[in-house]
């Protein structure tokens, strides 16, 4: 018979793995960031170096952010690590603190209900965060860990009335609200939710009860704290947001949105997120009256989508909010089915409890190994390589975007790059995990087709003015800081602008060459040509160049002082990888592909612009024709008939 | 034991037909302008009602469904749709001349009457079952405020008023599958929220069994609304927690009675028909409900309903908070739940597509709003115990009152629609491509065959309905022609549909060498490239020639919405040396 304790350790141990077994996979891919988790941490960086958000460097979003990215990039300085393999344990470490705190808020509850919800609620938060690859430390990941205390704290309160730490729970809470203003929002629908589906009702007394509550008076003082230190920035600061940042941001996000079908089940997985909200919530509705967690969850979950919808783009971080309520509320209603097993089977309750938990030991145990057995996958399709950024790690090559490579080729560690590009991809995961600085205040170009967005459909010089004075910083940016290269995307700036850049900031660049998936071309500092110019037979360039067909394989044997039938494993890894990148690479490798896509259909557009503009041509030359043709048909018919005589005796 | 006195039966009697006056009196003016709305604005039918008309017209005059003409509505859908051609026939035999589309629209708001009355008298028979669950107390102290009436009114007055408001709501929709679908199936769904939450309150047997043949013609209209009734069932078994269904005998009987009809109406096809709609129709039909088509991922190419979406989620965490008052809220919500499933499945963002979500939304909200108002007077008379609860009759006027407010709202509002409709961009205006009505009537006459293949059904009806112009050939709408290209770039194309792309090849073939059509318009946004790819342009450049662009002038929203990049359709026209001696253009004098 298993005691107390017995059971109390195997919930931890599973608890421990679900939350530790991920770590394999982010030391097996030590560099591997996605765009804007590493433009933050590249900001974090930043500021440790002393430098002021907006002034020296420039963003749309609230620093808070920023601030919490500095945690794990100051671990990375003082251990000498990657950032993103500190970011990754940082956000692990803030599970595993989640997870305690939400185990001392089912503690403090005097409800049976509460307790059977405990586990599944865990279970809910792990799965939530270890599904997260592409998003995983993205501002609504962060946003969700850092107020699912808060949140469980503020459903269960009536049964928990003194709960350890709860003053914690709020000053977390205000943190992750504090990221973005729409997160706050949501947090205030959440609360309003849970106040009017209270228990004790929606009386004075009862809500005067409900927020006078320790939680919610730290999360008042966060926030004050957090408004108050806005004035803690000069000036300027305050002028670059508010007449920058955010003007642009309000105008000129619809470049980066799509339509409300393509939100809602367009991208692929889409309308599988929406499809199991109204799964759980259909589920939830007979049993709502029984839990006190139901109303306020829909709510969050179903305010994400709001939250969502508002913002008009797809990108799956959006929607993290309404996936981690759904899986919420799924541990909510699987509470309530264990606690009516519980009482409609409460002799056999101690057997069954202990089957369950075999059940979540087993499943723990195939989740790890299966998962396990899908990284080894990943990494033999495409074999890791030391990085090549001074790190002592190895990272699969899929884990890179090729301008990573060309970095790589045209810099050395601790030089300022300067990608500009239409989005924060792929300059940035590239030039952190090449090890390099940012040669711009715009850490990322999303500003350019904002503000050309903005120029196209406003009738406001003031936009104009505004590119140009972006255009112009960056060139301030190059000659300041004179970046080993600039990667610049085809007429980004569009016309005239683009001619005036190059001509009077790229004095000092050649153009060496042209990254044909990207449309960008690469200019390079002329003073570093030299100095980094890799010697051509790395055993890496000989394999790309059998692959390319430019040299034999007999040649490259002798090269590489290799035999036949050991090159070929690296050349058929190194195809294979090729191969995955295409399709649906960890590290961003479809990218390239998509970029074409939008290269072609641009193409495309404009080719019929001159198939419209030709036609139209063509249909008023037929009327000319037609015109023309009718003229001369009476004039013939006259001629043609003897008896018709014409007055004007002109004749032909 | 002795009977009720004849007096009091008949004052009894009174007061009911008082009370159910009064019930459906904040209604009135909402319906009122409803009525008015739809009669103004002519030539504005739906696009698929218009499209389904086209169909039965076809029927009528010999061709078979499927077969002669595609069509993938259900076989019952395709005969509803010839009633009011029947109709507009018989009226015109008896010389009194009313427009079809008049007729069609007239037809749907008796069906909208009908819904409405069943559910408001199931709604009555609610309010009278809590009633008799009031102590006398309670009773007395109503009676004191409401001396002539016995009945609490509030319950059967705020669904009257919901569901007047949420026929407004999905005004542009009316006709359409899925608001038919709905109208037809809100009796049962509170026929069987009583059932379930009311075991022991009487119903009629015939208006059960009228409710569950309206539901059942309804459910098999088309096969996404299959599931629902399934749904709720499922629900009301899980709140119970009792798999035992209440009696239900009657409303299953119509339930039966309307799955046979739909299958007699399956029956009547012949053999071939039949075979077309099993292996080629049905599966392209579900096949549509799991592919998306990338060209609709920018912005501004499909219409924008956000304001909806926001409503219904709104809804469903309001209706959370009050499912614990009153149950009918779980049933609309699995209701609304579903109608939001559809439209992802449909996948291309047309209003029509959410007529489900959007009818069942509001009814939510407009009760939730109710709810709120009864528990906000509550808490006015704890705080305030010498302010008065109104009175039934100061509650319905005050009601009737906020109506008629909101029905002069929804009038201007739909008239805003109209004007912003048809206000386009100006860039779009710049190239002054005609509009497709104006080509329409330049190149063709009234009662002219012509071909239109466009995807979006937007950009063909009612513009051919309104001009009295004729879809001929086998393609009512390009949605085949598009669904089967791109089922083959995904490799989804199965034997039977690969021989229905054969059938539809040799079927356009036919179309574009008859000769009969002079003017056929091709929508260049995709249409022409599979034509092209199906090597089909080349069989229609053979017998005309393309002279010139025209345009569907839309702005993405109601009335006139439309999907995918707004670009020309190619204006083919029949060679001179191919032209029939009747088809001979004569000048349109306008």
């Amino acid at each position: 018979m298993m005691s107390k304790r017995y059971i109390s350790l195997l919930i931890v141990t599973c608890l421990v793995v679900g939350v530790a077994f991920k770590l394999i996979y982010w030391n097996m891919h030590p560099l591997i960031i996605w765009a804007d988790q590493s433009v933050y941490m590249a900001m974090a960086q930043l500021l440790i170096a002393g430098k002021v958000p907006y002034i020296d460097f420039f963003d749309f979003n609230l620093p808070l952010i920023i601030y919490i990215n500095a945690f794990p990039m100051a671990f990375a300085k003082i251990l000498a690590q990657p950032p993103p393999l500190m970011l990754d344990i940082f956000i692990l470490a803030l599970l595993a603190c989640c997870i305690y705190l939400s185990h001392l808020v089912f503690r403090a509850s005097s409800s049976r209900l509460d307790h059977q919800t405990r586990l599944p609620w865990l279970v809910a938060l792990i799965v939530f965060t270890q599904m997260q690859i592409a998003d995983f430390g993205q501002r609504e990941h962060f946003f969700v860990l850092l107020c699912s205390p808060y949140i469980l704290l503020r459903c269960l309160y009536p049964n928990c009335s003194i709960v350890r730490c709860a003053k914690l729970m709020g000053v977390l809470a205000a943190i992750g609200a504090n990221i973005k203003p729409h997160f706050f929002a949501l947090l205030l629908f959440f609360e309003i939710a849970a106040a009017v589906s209270a228990p004790d009702g929606l009386t004075f007394k009862a809500l005067k009860t409900r927020f006078s509550r320790p939680e919610v008076k730290t999360f008042a003082i966060t926030t004050a704290v957090y408004a108050l230190h806005f004035f803690l920035y000069p000036f300027k600061a305050w002028q670059i947001f508010f007449n920058e940042a955010l003007p642009i941001y309000l105008n000129g996000s619809g470049w980066f949105g799509h339509s409300l079908i393509a939100s809602l089940s367009g991208e692929e997985d889409h309308k599988y997120y929406f499809f199991a909200l109204v799964l759980v919530t259909l589920l939830a509705l007979p049993r709502s009256t029984y839990s006190r967690l139901t109303v306020p969850l829909l709510a969050f979950s179903w305010g994400g989508v709001i939250v969502y919808l508002s913002t008009g783009g797809t990108w799956t971080y959006r929607l993290l909010p309404t996936e981690a309520g759904t899986l919420f509320l799924l541990a909510a209603e699987l509470g309530l089915f264990l606690n009516l097993l519980r009482r409609r089977y409460l002799k056999v309750w101690p057997r069954l409890r202990r089957l369950g938990l075999l059940a979540l030991a087993a499943g723990t145990a195939f989740t790890v190994v299966s998962q396990f057995r899908i990284f080894l996958r990943e990494c033999a399709v495409a074999p890791a390589a030391p990085i090549g950024s001074g790190y002592q790690y190895s990272c699969p090559l899929q884990d890179f975007s090729s301008l990573y490579y060309n970095i790589l080729d045209n810099s050395v560690p601790d030089d300022a790059i300067i990608y500009i590009g239409g989005g924060v991809r792929p300059g940035y995961p590239a030039i952190l995990q090449a090890r390099r600085r940012p040669g711009s205040r715009y850490l990322h170009g999303m500003i350019i087709p904002m503000l050309r967005q903005c120029i196209d459909e406003k009738n406001d010089p003031k936009w104009r003015e505004l590119l140009h004075k972006v255009v112009t910083q960056y060139g301030e940016d190059i000659l300041k800081n004179r970046p080993a290269v600039v990667y610049y995307q085809d007429e980004m700036f569009g016309r005239p602008e683009d001619e005036f850049f190059i001509s009077h900031y790229l004095n000092e660049y050649s153009h060496v060459g042209t990254l044909e998936s990207l449309n960008c071309k690469v200019y390079k500092l002329r003073s570093v040509i030299a100095e980094t110019t890799r010697p051509e037979d790395t055993k890496r360039d000989i394999i790309m160049k059998v692959l390319l067909q430019q040299m034999t394989v007999s040649q490259a044997c002798a090269r590489l002082k290799m035999k036949p039938v050991e090159l070929e494993v690296f050349l058929r890894n190194a195809s294979a990888a090729v191969d995955r990148s295409l399709f649906s690479a960890v590290g961003g490798g479809d990218e390239e592909l998509y970029v074409r896509l939008q290269k072609a259909e641009e193409e495309k557009r404009m080719l019929q612009k001159t198939i419209d503009k030709l036609l139209k041509e063509q249909a008023s030359l037929k009327e000319k024709l037609q015109a023309g043709s009718e003229k001369i048909e009476p004039q013939e018919k006259q001629e043609q008939n003897p008896a018709v005589k014409t007055v004007s005796g002109g004749g032909k | 034991m002795t009977e009720e006195p004849i007096e009091s039966k008949a004052a009894r009697g009174s007061q009911t037909s008082l009370a159910s006056l009064l019930v459906c009196l904040p209604a009135v003016p909402i319906f009122a302008a409803l009525i008015y709305d739809l009669t103004l604005h002519q030539g504005n039918l739906s696009a698929n009602v218009a499209m389904q008309m086209e169909a039965a017209r076809r029927i009528n005059s010999g061709e078979l469904v499927y077969l002669d003409f595609w069509d993938w509505a259900q076989p019952l859908v395709v005969y509803a749709a010839a009633l009011p051609l029947m109709l507009h026939q018989l009226l015109e035999s008896l010389h009194s001349y009313v427009r079809l589309e008049l007729i069609s629209k007239y037809l749907n708001m008796a069906l909208v009457l009908l819904s409405f009355a069943l559910s408001v008298n199931l709604s009555k028979k609610i309010a009278c079952d809590s009633e008799e669950e009031k102590n006398e107390k309670e009773r007395e102290r109503d009676e004191e405020k409401t001396p002539n009436l016995s009945l609490p009114l509030s319950l059967p007055v705020s669904i009257s008023v919901a569901l007047a408001v949420a026929c407004y709501a999905v005004r542009f929709q009316f006709g359409e599958v899925q608001t038919q679908f709905i109208l037809a199936f809100m009796p049962y769904l509170l026929l069987r929220y009583i059932r379930h939450s009311r075991p022991g309150l009487k119903i009629a047997a015939w208006q059960a069994y009228l409710t569950g043949l309206l539901a059942g013609l309804g459910i098999c209209l088309d096969v996404t609304f299959w599931p629902l009734p399934l749904l709720l069932e499922l629900l009301f078994v899980l709140y119970k927690g009792k798999l035992k269904p209440p009696p239900s005998r009657f409303e299953f009987a119509g339930l039966i009675t309307a799955i046979l009809i739909a299958f007699a109406a399956f029956s009547s096809l012949n053999n071939l028909q039949q075979a077309a709609f099993i292996k080629w129709i049905m599966p392209l039909r579900l096949a549509s409900l799991m592919v998306f088509d990338r060209a609709l991922l920018p912005l501004a190419v499909t219409p924008d309903r956000r304001d909806i979406i926001y409503m219904l989620c709104l809804a469903m965490v309001t209706g959370a908070a009050l499912v614990r008052r009153n149950l009918l809220y779980m049933p609309l919500m699995a209701a609304a739940l579903w109608g939001l499933v559809i439209y992802l499945c449909e996948g291309q963002g047309l209003s029509e597509q959410l007529a489900l979500c959007t009818y069942c939304t509001t009814v939510i909200l407009v009760l939730a709003y109710f709810d709120l108002a009864q528990a906000l007077q509550r808490l006015t008379a704890r705080l305030i115990p010498a302010a008065k609860a109104p009175s039934q009759f100061t509650f319905i006027g005050t009601t009737t009152l906020l109506t008629t407010v909101a029905a002069v709202t929804f009038f201007n509002q739909s008239q805003y629609a109209f004007d912003q409709a048809l206000s386009v961009r100006p860039e779009k205006n710049a190239i002054r491509y005609p509009d497709v009505e104006q080509t329409l009537e330049k190149y063709t006459k009234w009662q002219d065959d012509v071909i239109l293949i466009s995807y979006s059904a937007k950009s063909i009806y009612p513009t051919l309905t309104n001009l009295e112009r004729h879809q001929c050939g086998y393609l009512l709408s390009a949605q085949p022609l598009y669904l089967l290209a791109m089922l083959d770039e995904l490799g989804w194309l199965s034997k039977d549909l690969k021989d229905y792309r054969n059938a539809l090849v040799q079927k356009l073939t036919h179309d574009f060498t008859c000769g009969q059509p002079k003017i056929i318009l091709v929508d260049i946004m995709r249409e022409q490239e599979t034509l092209e790819s199906l090597k089909l342009l080349e069989v229609l450049e053979q017998k005309y020639d393309r002279i010139g662009l025209c345009n569907y002038y839309n702005a993405y929203r109601e009335p006139r919405e439309h999907i995918g990049l707004n670009l020309p359709l190619a204006i083919y026209h029949l060679k001179t040396d191919q032209l029939k001696p009747e088809q001979t253009q004569k000048r349109n004098p306008q």
